[in-house]
């Protein structure tokens, strides 16, 4: 009994790193309709600021605040650079963004080699509930991760620009029409994703070691969540990053730690033939 | 992509007989040509030296899976991320049937393949009817995913992560495959194949039925192209070819890990096909060259090889969009009949009429 609790305990805690980098996913591709690979390099970005500023000498909260904004610049550029040109092609879109995976992910390489980086936990030690032992560092990032995530959902719900995003995720053209400036919505999009993924990345750093390929990881994790929890859903990311952490930890806890990885595709799988939209997922025919 | 259905549409007019001048249709069939004496010239020289024949049949390895890549990619308009699973369960399937279960190598390798398009059939079954476009493209990329899981998890059968070593040594008939250039050949028959299945492929009517079901799956079955067997028929031949390549690669590695199917792997087939020209015949081993040889022939960190690379895929997504062979097609340049009966004496014919 004690297992299961600490096992979904662990699942609800690591839930929140991915839905950081999910959300940014599920924005760009549920609203744009543009496919960013890349977007996992964002946390790399992220995780590899903080490290750098924190080993020169940076307290870990402000480091995590400029390797936020150095990311949020990052994924402005990418945006200016290439996928405002190639959005509507997803191939295109799927092409650029491994180079762009190549070219972040070899700089890194280059620059802090394939040696795991660590810096040290900003708040150690652990609490004892029972049998529960839970590190006050996870629910920090947990909490930190999900108040992000209803800061985005808040503001998607009831502010005047949440609502040209949402009317924009329902049609391109017609919110053009209505004068939404979509463009620059399009812009904001991609810097809100990416301060999201290097807060990620940053978090990351606060719990596990690095290194240059700490993005592969919660790259699938986070286009598991945003299909589904539906694309371009906030609640849908919260949800779907909650059932993937739990499904994942129940499952490397009972059934084997290798497959890890793979319970978190084959409940997808599920979901997809029985809702192919996701879970809060438009019932839209052509949304992919 | 109207463009490319028009380009199809247009080709056979532009090298009519009545139409082109005499010079042109040379160049044309130069054109044709010149590919295929490259490739076989290229091979015939790797195969002087062992060190060559190993990197050649790498390059060919990789080729090969590209191809089946963009059969499904350019042909079908199959997003099909999970492709080297395939070539790594034929690889797997043959080693351990030949090394474990004691079976002949023939009878594996076969086995092999008819494995691999069982499970692509009932994967694609599924997956196509249910799911389409980068959807399709995640699930399958899913599949691979756990193929590359239970190789890691069965550890009894597959060695687990640390992979395992194949020791035999495939032989008919007092013809040992002991040497790199053996493999060189080999795959590069399978190539071959590859390479006239695709350019006759590409000038057929199923060619033409193909390009309309990628292009536009809704009009094209109204239209009354059948696309779902089409679809599930070529996803589930590149699997077996796939397969195949595996089968042949397994005892040529020696080694095999659940790394041969991972999204390293994606990923650089995926920038292959990409910068090649997705749809085109040539394409794949132009873009293999570039992706691979540098690493090999060089010595250049991987690295600074990989952010070149990586800038040449961004340059070539933002202006080149449909890849180095996308507009140039020298596959297209000659029909099928006209490698039977020497186009003069056609025209001789037709001016007769």
């Amino acid at each position: 009994m004690s297992t299961l609790i600490q096992a979904l305990a662990n699942g609800v805690l690591v839930a929140g790193v991915y839905g950081l980098v999910a959300i940014g996913l599920s924005l760009t591709l549920g609203i744009l309709d543009s496919v960013n690979f890349a977007h996992s390099q964002l946390l790399v970005i992220g995780a590899f600021g903080t490290y750098s500023l924190v080993t020169a000498g940076a307290p870990f909260y402000v480091a995590l605040i400029i390797a936020v904004l150095v990311t949020a610049v990052v994924a402005g550029l990418m945006e200016l650079g290439v996928f405002r040109w190639i959005s509507n092609d997803h191939m295109r879109a799927i092409a650029a963004s491994l180079g762009m995976i190549l070219i972040i992910q070899s700089l890194a390489e280059v620059f802090y080699t394939s040696a795991p980086r660590t810096v040290p936990t900003p708040w150690p030690g652990s609490w004892a509930i029972g049998d529960l032992v839970i590190g006050h560092q996870k629910v920090v990032v947990f909490l930190i991760a999900f108040a992000l995530l209803g800061a985005f959902f808040a503001f998607t719900r009831w502010t005047r620009s949440g609502l040209a995003l949402r009317a924009m995720a329902d049609s391109t053209r017609g919110s053009a029409l209505m004068g939404v400036k979509t463009k620059r919505v399009g812009l904001s999009v991609f810097v809100v994703g990416g301060a999201m993924a290097g807060a990620g990345g940053a978090l990351l750093l606060s719990l596990f070691p690095i290194t240059p390929a700490v993005g592969d990881a919660p790259m699938m994790k986070g286009f598991i969540i945003a299909i589904l929890g539906g694309l371009g859903s906030a609640p849908g990311v919260m949800i779907g990053a909650l059932i993937l952490g739990v499904t994942e930890t129940l499952g490397a806890t009972y059934i084997s730690p290798i497959f890890r990885d793979g319970y978190g595709l084959i409940v997808l799988a599920i979901v997809l033939l029985i809702r192919p939209n996701g879970i809060f997922g438009l019932t839209r025919e052509e949304r992919l | 992509m109207t463009r490319e259905t028009l380009n199809v549409a247009q080709t056979p007019t532009a090298s009519d007989p009545s139409s082109g001048a005499r010079g042109r249709d040379g160049s044309r069939r130069f054109l044709f040509w010149l590919p295929w004496v490259l490739l076989i010239a290229t091979i015939a020289v790797a195969a002087s030296s062992s060190y060559f024949a190993y990197v050649g049949a790498t390059v060919l390895i990789t080729a090969i899976l590209a191809t089946t890549l963009n059969l499904s990619l350019g042909f079908a308009g199959l997003m099909s991320l999970g492709q080297m699973a395939f070539y790594g369960i034929g690889a797997y399937a043959t080693a351990i049937l030949t090394q474990r279960a004691q079976w002949p190598y023939l009878l594996s390798l076969v086995a092999g393949v008819l494995i691999a398009a069982v499970i692509a059939m009932a994967f694609g079954y599924v997956a196509i009817k249910f799911t389409r476009g980068l959807v399709f493209g995640i699930v399958s990329f899913a599949m691979a995913e756990v193929v590359m899981l239970i190789a890691q998890v069965w550890f009894d059968v597959t060695g687990g992560p640390a992979g395992m070593i194949v020791s035999f040594v495939p032989e008919f008939a007092g013809w040992r495959w002991d040497t790199p250039q053996t493999y060189l050949w080999l795959l590069g028959a399978v190539y071959a194949l590859c390479l006239i299945g695709q350019t006759l492929l590409a000038r057929s009517g199923l060619g033409l039925r193909l390009l309309a079901v990628r292009d536009d799956s809704y009009l094209a079955e109204s239209l009354g192209a059948r696309t779902f067997p089409l679809k599930l028929g070529l996803f589930t031949v590149g699997a077996m070819i796939a397969a195949l390549t595996g089968g042949i690669a397994a005892p040529f590695l020696g080694v095999l890990t659940p790394n041969i199917m991972a999204v390293t792997a994606l990923v650089s087939l995926l920038g292959i096909v990409y910068v090649g020209g997705i749809g085109s015949v040539w394409g794949p081993v132009v873009g293999t060259m570039i992706f691979v040889l540098p690493p090999i022939l060089f010595s250049i960190s991987a690295h600074i090889v990989n952010v070149v690379l990586g800038a040449i895929i961004v340059v070539i997504a933002l202006f080149l969009p449909r890849g180095l062979f996308g507009r140039w097609r020298p596959e297209k340049w000659l029909r099928v009949s006209d490698l039977i009966v020497p186009r003069r004496v056609k025209q001789h014919d037709r001016s007769a009429q």
